[in-house]
């Protein structure tokens, strides 16, 4: 039974065995999708667990996840609480990030399909994908332990990109003996690839300014050329949560707690396990970050290569990077006293206003760049974090559009449909490895993204800075 | 019909059945490899010998279909069908008959990024035994 707080907010009242209320941030429409699947009972499922700080939190996106709800926020007491990998989600530090450049539509648009077709060959995508690099053990384990700063030393993309990456592209305390053979024989030839699924790269344009200082700050301009990278921690990050779910869940009888769904299987944070769970989760955080700068090495090289440009003519930039699924240690004013809390934010973005300290310099005056992409025909948004999201969710926003079909409910309703074409003629070049994806990815599998945006912005976590639109789309 | 796909909004799952509990465990790894390849492009041509152990029945389940996932995903052999040899308690030992995977010929469907405890049951019937699995794709 939902209490309906404003237009953009929604409580689950304490019952139960919750130790805190939910918070579900959506529009009533939004909220009549969510009500469709078990979003709502896996919100206050998360309030379950202990330690868990004032609310358990879902973002507008939110749909039905495993354990919690993609789209789900909850922060726990570093000496009471709990991590759980189920609250990370399996890809760990998937996340999103965007390059702007110097160029505008009209210098690609006739070379678009040539330049998509480059970028298709360049960037390895799809199933089972390998990288154009097979690391040995020791090597990896630097990439683990270096994060982005592995892909940049050894000539992926410059310190520059470090910078305008959420951490720098590195999260303390990994630790690759935390992480198993297997997980580390899934990683070793899956560095620099895209994935499958949901996994996109694509070409932007940047099509409408809401904050003009925002916007010029971010260096965003109508008409400019972006790319956005989707992807995380491939097959290692899938096998870290695999992993530590289990033992967990085999330990969970010596806990002292109940669980209502077996997927939240957690750990105290204190404990050697919950521990060993954290820095083998960073060493899957620095693994996507590496990735994602490999990639965006590899684009700006098509680019180069494929408009005979140099670097300097095209100018791409990394806007910023952010992570979808992560736990992080992050600091918050909580009834007046500063402590530190582990942040599980799982298909939700880190938000944080103007003046914060974790907010990179050249944005630190304005805010943090908040990246929401949207589904393949309907682009991307680029906002900025408010005070209001430190004070109510953590410093947090959504994370994209989020699903509202299946995937085998989308497969049957444009099985008789060509896909491609359609987007074609819609204005978007599409290119899928996997034969099957295009079906799973078709725009109405998912939420309006303009509405999402809408109930973020209204309710004051994050304001829109730019809307932009997708003009080629290359899903794994 | 010994399995069948099920909606999720973010994932996919399988309710899968068996006369037995043998049969269930032996069509729930149909049911899993399918997720992954389409099964008629799969050729028996090696064994690979499987044990694993759950502390009850459902984390039985979930166990030994995560350790079929793993052998495509770590160890690149994809199964086509399995023959438990031997079923006690909360142990179960099977034989997986399939071969390597190669990507060109078996044109996977999915990535299948892992076997998950969400809304995992393994029930007796009346028709006999039913298990339920949702995957992370």
């Amino acid at each position: 039974m939902l209490k309906k707080i404003d237009d953009y907010r929604w409580e689950v009242p304490k019952a139960g065995g919750m130790r805190v209320p939910g918070l579900i941030y959506a529009s009533e429409a939004l909220l009549a999708a969510m009500g469709k699947d078990e979003s709502f009972r896996q919100v206050a499922n998360v309030a379950h667990l202990p330690g868990i700080v004032r609310v358990s939190l879902a973002m507008p996106d939110c749909h039905w996840g495993y354990g919690f709800p993609i789209g789900g926020v909850a922060a726990f007491s570093m000496e009471e609480g709990i991590i759980s990998p189920g609250g990370v989600g399996y890809d760990i530090n998937c996340g999103c990030r965007l390059i702007v450049s110097k160029l505008k539509y009209e210098d690609i648009e006739d070379r678009l399909p040539e330049l998509m077709a480059a970028l298709f060959r360049s960037i390895p995508s799809g199933v089972g994908s390998k990288g154009a690099i097979k690391l040995s053990l020791q090597e990896e384990k630097k990439v683990l332990k270096e994060g982005a700063l592995w892909a940049v030393s050894h000539g992926y993309g410059s310190r520059e990109d470090l910078e305008t990456t959420e951490d720098g592209g590195f999260m303390e305390g990994a630790d690759p003996e935390a992480v198993s053979e297997r997980a580390l024989e899934r990683g070793r030839d899956q560095l620099g690839t895209l994935g499958s699924g949901n996994h996109f790269l694509e070409i932007e344009i940047v099509e409408e300014i809401f904050d003009d200082r925002a916007a010029e700050v971010f260096g965003l301009q109508v008409g400019q050329v972006a790319v956005m990278i989707h992807s995380g921690s491939r097959g290692l990050g899938y096998q870290i949560c695999d992993d530590y779910l289990a033992r967990m869940m085999r330990e969970l009888k010596t806990q002292d707690f109940n669980l209502p769904d077996r997927q939240l299987a957690c750990a105290y944070l204190s404990s050697p396990l919950g521990k060993e769970y954290f820095a083998a989760m960073a060493c899957a955080a620095n693994y996507a970050w590496a990735n994602r700068q490999m990639l965006t090495h590899w684009t700006r090289e098509t680019f180069e290569k494929t408009l005979h440009l140099s670097p300097s003519d095209l100018g791409m930039r990394l806007l910023y990077d952010v992570c979808h699924n992560i736990a992080k240690k992050e600091r918050f004013t909580i009834e007046g006293k500063e402590v530190e809390l582990c942040v599980h934010r799982k298909g939700a973005t880190r938000a944080l206003p103007a003046g914060h300290p974790s907010v990179c310099r050249p944005y630190r005056h304005v805010g943090q760049p908040v990246l929401i992409p949207g589904d393949m025909a309907h682009g991307a948004y680029v906002l900025v974090g408010k005070q209001r999201a430190l004070e109510e969710t953590f410093g947090s926003a959504c994370h994209g559009a989020g699903r509202v079909m299946s995937r085998s409910q989308a497969v049957k309703a444009s099985r008789h449909r060509a896909i491609a074409k359609e987007m074609a003629n819609k204005g978007v070049i599409v290119m899928a490895e996997g034969k099957e994806t295009l079906h799973e990815e078709i725009p109405e599998a998912y939420k309006q993204v303009s509405e999402v945006v809408e109930v973020v912005h209204q309710a004051g976590l994050a304001s829109k800075v730019a809307r932009l639109r997708t003009v080629g789309c290359i899903k794994g | 019909m010994t399995f069948r796909y099920l909606d999720h909004t973010a994932d996919v799952g399988c309710e899968v059945t068996g006369k037995t509990r043998r049969e269930l465990y032996e069509n729930g790894a149909k049911a899993l490899f399918s997720l992954v390849v389409a099964p008629h492009k799969v050729e028996e041509r090696e064994e690979i010998n499987l044990t694993v152990s759950g502390i009850d029945e459902v984390d039985l389940w979930i166990t030994y279909l995560r350790e079929l996932l793993c052998l495509a995903n770590v160890r690149g052999f994809i199964g086509r069908s399995v023959k438990v040899t031997s079923c006690r308690g909360r142990q179960i030992s099977a034989v997986v008959r399939g071969e390597k995977l190669d990507f060109v010929r078996h044109r996977p469907v999915r990535e299948v990024k892992a076997v998950t405890y969400h809304r995992a049951e393994v029930k007796k019937t009346p028709q006999g035994w039913c298990g339920r699995f949702i995957c992370d794709v």
